[in-house]
C-alpha cells in the first residue's frame, strides 16, 4: 500500500520540486480531477536519477553498436555467399578437368562385364522411362536435379571401381 | 596380369602434365577459398559473441532501470 502511495504523486508537486531543484516529493497524493481514470498523471521518484539516465544512454549506445554489428554481419554473409559460389566454381572446374579431360588421356581400368544385347534392350525402355521428366517445372531446379543425379551416378561408378581394385 | 604397365603417348603426356598443373592450380584456389570461408565464419562467430555480450550489458542496464522504476524512494 505504502509503495503504491509513494508512486502516486501530484504533477503540481513534481513541478514545484523541479523548480526547487530537488527530486524528492512530498507525500504522495492521487490526482484529483474529473477524468481521473482516463488520465492518471503519475510520478515516480527515482533513487539514483543520474545512474538511470546514464544507464539509458549506455543502453542506447550498446543498441547502436549492435545495429552497426548487424551491418557488418550482413556484409560478412554476402562475402561468404560469394566465397561459396567461388568455391563451387573452382570445384566444378576441377571436376571438369579431371573427369572430362584427364580421364580421357588414361586408359580405363577395367572394362565392364559383358551384357548380352537382349538384356540391354530390355533394360533400355525402363531407364528411359525413369529419365523422363514428370512435368515441366522451373528450369534451374530441373538442371540442378539432373546435375545431382549425374554426380550420384559418377560416385556410384567410382565406388564400384574402387571395390574392384581392392 | 593385374599389374600390367600403362603407357601414354608422348604428345598426350605433355597435355596430361599441363592438365595436372591446371588441376593443381584450381586446387590451390579452392584451398584459398575454403580458408577465406573459415575466416569469415570466425568473424561471424566473433560478431555473435559480441552481440551476446552487448545484449547481456543492455539487459543489466534495463534491469537496473526497471528496478529503479519499480522501487522508488519511499517517505
Amino acid at each position: 500500500m505504502s509503495l503504491n502511495n509513494s508512486r502516486l504523486t501530484m504533477k503540481k508537486n513534481a513541478k514545484m520540486g523541479a523548480r526547487k531543484g530537488t527530486r524528492k516529493m512530498s507525500a504522495p497524493r492521487t490526482v484529483s480531477s474529473t477524468s481521473k481514470e482516463k488520465k492518471m498523471d503519475l510520478r515516480v521518484q527515482l533513487n539514483e536519477p543520474q545512474s538511470v539516465r546514464k544507464d539509458i544512454l549506455e543502453a542506447l549506445r550498446e543498441i547502436i553498436i549492435f545495429m552497426q554489428g548487424y551491418e557488418t554481419f550482413m556484409k560478412i554473409q554476402e562475402e561468404k555467399i560469394a566465397a561459396f559460389g567461388q568455391l563451387r566454381e573452382n570445384v566444378k572446374e576441377m571436376h571438369g578437368l579431371v573427369h572430362d579431360k584427364l580421364r580421357r588421356h588414361l586408359p580405363k581400368g577395367k572394362l565392364k562385364g559383358y551384357v548380352p544385347e537382349q538384356q540391354k534392350e530390355a533394360a533400355m525402355p525402363e531407364e528411359r522411362k525413369m529419365e523422363m521428366p514428370p512435368s515441366t517445372p522451373s528450369m534451374p531446379r530441373k538442371e540442378e536435379s539432373r546435375e545431382l543425379d549425374d554426380l550420384e551416378q559418377q560416385l556410384q561408378d567410382i565406388e564400384d571401381r574402387l571395390k574392384n581394385l581392392s | 596380369m593385374e599389374r600390367m604397365p600403362v603407357f601414354i603417348k608422348i604428345d598426350e603426356y605433355d597435355e596430361v602434365l599441363k592438365l595436372v598443373r591446371l588441376v593443381r592450380k584450381k586446387l590451390e584456389e579452392a584451398k584459398a577459398t575454403v580458408l577465406k570461408i573459415n575466416d569469415l565464419k570466425n568473424e561471424e562467430d566473433h560478431q555473435l559473441e559480441m552481440w551476446q555480450n552487448t545484449l547481456a550489458e543492455v539487459e543489466k542496464k534495463i534491469d537496473f532501470i526497471d528496478s529503479s522504476l519499480n522501487e522508488p524512494e519511499q517517505f
